[in-house]
């Protein structure tokens, strides 16, 4: 009899990690134009158009780089957290908060301050915002073990409905015909473009913040301290590292990130608070984070990956009609491979031939 | 001679590209942003009925569904790069980017329903759907038992509030003891909330609800109960044939075919077009069979006096909650009165969220 067995890698290289999330992008990939061809759509030229509408062409450019700045920023929110394996899901309800914040600052001082002023105040503000609000979740985790995944996640509904409580009452545009948006945030409130494009200043902030936090990782003592933690919690107890202040100020700079990811859509996109304006940008952190295997560099890539599955679902819908179900079950296989694959980067399949 | 000649030559050269660019100009495509799925049942398929009426006329047209308000800029955009020279954006949310993209192509048609903004290439419409509303609103007020009829607020803006308002005034013109109850669900479309709205209204004492949101769900949960229900936007009745009285419901094919018309023969221009009943843009879905013919036939009496312009909806007097007068008596209100109404009118039981 043939076997397979899954054994334990004991070093996972690089290598292994950037070849696993290659073959699961791959996969999706296959699958995908596996229901494309069962729909009736020829693949290769689905996929082709993606390449020269997208790649090639000076507005598909233009909405992937606006797409990939939340993707980034709630990517490597995520990813630092992960990196001591803390689970942030509340990435969404920090990067709504950070745009409170920033919307707050935007709405009172705006008039007053130049934006040179402005949008360093407005980060600032998003990143404490985004920070206090990843605090409950970090203080509950450090002094009583609660678990995160549940106590980020659900303090994202929470925000949300602050966010509706402020659209709906004291921040509503009274000239908004009652509808729940804000005023229109100031010129200086507002993150400046890229020449004639809507590529907003987003972009380099968040690129900074990533080779920042690469930096810090791969660099600084803490850094170290935070991936041995990540490896193995006893030895660095055994080390004396303080575990818990390490916690919680991850926890809260991973809200900070998030928390600027809020700040760049609001004050980059929509120049204006509203409901929705998040697409489950905290939420793609997620799979961004982890099909980077949580690696700040890798994140620039596979943020790149999610921006274009996000804006080639409604090329498709345009060119083949096809239905927003394909897409969102695109999204869904993505996703699924994803996260199939992360066993292979623990495990290796290795087969026995065992002889009965 | 010859210069004469050449000149001719020369004119009736031009004369044949003038002639050869206005019949370039004619071919209209059309393209469609949904905020919902094509499949809702009832707001987008409405408008996808109006889009699949051109498409029987043989116009080139597309759609793009589920567009969230908060994303849509690139969508319309792709339309309008992909050479799609009339654009209709379907909620009110695609105000702004519609907006902005109208600007970067200035030789696109763009038409958003439900707004207020305009541009060189843009305009607005809706329809005045206040007055099935009330139609509707009677036919509730006839039917039902507990004289309690549900409402599902959407988001409160002044279309809803105006649309509420409707309903409750139809109901109380025939039946005076109606109240109308309204439950807010934040979101346009949410079978899941709407359901559970419903439910909640029934709970409370409604025996028809009606909603402003854009699902069937209200109208599946009605059928459970064995109660009645009132569609909207779209005919709901294979959601439940024994729930559903009527509805109130658009016929966008009319007023999309007018729209094209305009952009092919060259005439359009940006207006903010508010089409009535007479107009046949709006109407009654086909009455279910509990509904006597004595309400039908005092319903269709009414809508045939609105065609003619003898019955105005908003006419005074009419009380807001607080018994204060919105308009005196024989006094109508004006458009932009009814486009930024603020106010419960009296019969409605419920808050506007502040």
């Amino acid at each position: 009899m043939i076997y397979l067995t899954l054994e334990k890698r004991l070093h996972f290289s690089p290598v292994t990690r950037i070849s696993v999330s290659l073959i699961a992008i791959a996969v999706a990939i296959l699958v995908g134009g596996i229901f494309l061809f069962a729909v009736g759509v020829n693949p290769f030229h689905a996929y082709g158009l993606v390449i020269e509408q997208i790649f090639m062409d000076y507005w598909g450019w233009q909405d992937l780089l606006v797409k990939i700045i939340p993707f980034l920023l709630t990517g490597i929110a995520v990813a630092l957290a992960a990196q001591m394996k803390l689970w942030n899901i509340g990435a969404e309800g920090q990067l709504y908060l950070g745009a409170v914040a920033a919307t707050w600052v935007a709405l009172n001082w705006g008039n007053e301050l130049s934006i040179w002023m402005m949008i360093p105040i407005m980060i600032l503000s998003a990143m404490v915002s985004g920070a206090c609000w990843a605090f409950i979740p970090g203080f509950l985790k450090a002094q009583f073990g609660v678990n995160e995944i549940i106590t980020t996640l659900l303090l994202n509904y929470v925000a949300i409905s602050w966010v509706d409580y402020l659209l709906y009452g004291p921040w509503r545009d009274p000239g908004s015909n009652n509808f729940p948006v804000t005023r229109e945030f100031p010129d200086s409130a507002q993150l400046p473009a890229f020449g004639n494009t809507s590529i907003h200043f987003g972009l380099i902030i968040g690129l900074m913040v990533i080779f920042l936090v690469y930096f810090i990782l791969e660099k600084t003592e803490v850094g170290f301290k935070v991936k041995v933690i990540g490896d193995n919690i006893y030895a660095a107890k055994y080390s004396g590292f303080n575990i818990k202040w390490i916690t919680l100020a991850i926890v809260m700079i991973s809200g900070a990130l998030a928390g600027i990811a809020g700040m760049a859509e609001v004050a980059g996109v929509h120049y204006r608070l509203k409901q929705n304006f998040s697409i489950n940008y905290g939420y793609t952190g997620i799979i961004v984070a982890w099909l980077g295997r949580n690696h700040p560099i890798a994140i620039i890539f596979t943020a790149f990956f999610l921006a274009v599955v996000f804006v080639s679902g409604e090329l498709m819908q345009l060119e083949f009609s096809l239905p927003i179900a394909m897409i969102y079950l695109f999204e869904g296989i993505i996703l699924f491979s994803v996260l199939g694959s992360e066993i292979f980067t623990e495990y290796k399949i290795k087969i026995k031939n065992v002889v009965t | 001679m010859k210069l004469i000649k050449l000149k001719c030559f020369l004119m009736v050269v031009s004369a044949c590209f003038c002639l050869s660019n206005v019949g370039w100009a004619k071919d209209v495509k059309v393209g469609f942003i949904y905020v919902g799925p094509v499949g809702d049942g009832g707001w987008t398929y409405a408008h996808d009925l109006g889009r699949r009426h051109l498409e029987k006329m043989g116009v080139d047209t597309k759609y793009v569904e589920s567009v969230p308000e908060t994303d849509a800029e690139r969508s319309i955009r792709n339309l309008a790069r992909k050479g799609y020279n009339l654009i209709f954006t379907t909620s009110f949310g695609y105000m702004d980017p519609t907006l902005k993209v109208a600007k970067q192509f200035p030789d696109t048609v763009f038409m958003h329903a439900t707004g207020f903004k305009k541009s060189k290439n843009m305009g607005n419409y809706f329809a005045r759907m206040y007055q099935a509303r009330y139609l509707v609103g009677m036919v509730a007020g006839a039917m039902t038992k507990t004289n309690t009829i549900g409402v599902i607020g959407s988001h409160p803006i002044p279309e809803i509030l105006r649309h509420i308002n409707a309903i409750a005034l139809g109901a109380r013109s025939v039946n005076p003891n109606a109240q109308v109850k309204v439950v807010w669900v934040n979101s346009w479309f949410d079978p899941s909330k709407e359901g559970a709205a419903a439910n909640s209204l029934m709970d409370s004492g409604a025996d028809i609800v009606t909603i402003t949101t854009d699902s069937a769900a209200a109208t599946q949960a009605a059928e459970k109960r064995g109660l009645y229900s009132i569609g909207n936007d779209s005919d709901m009745s294979i959601y439940g044939k024994k729930a559903h009285l009527t509805a109130n419901i658009y016929h966008w094919g009319v007023y999309y075919e007018h729209v094209y018309k305009q952009v092919k023969d060259g005439s359009w221009k940006p207006a903010e077009d508010w089409w009535g009943i007479e107009t046949g843009a709006i109407d009654l879905a086909p009455f279910g069979e509990m509904v006597p013919q004595s309400v039908r036939d005092m319903v269709l009496k009414k809508k045939e006096e609105m065609v003619q312009g003898k019955f105005t909806v908003f006419q005074g007097p009419i009380k807001k909650q607080d018994g204060t007068l919105a308009a005196k008596a024989g006094q109508k209100l004006t458009d932009k009165e009814m486009l930024s109404m603020s106010y419960f009118v009296e019969g409605v039981a419920g808050t506007i969220p502040k």
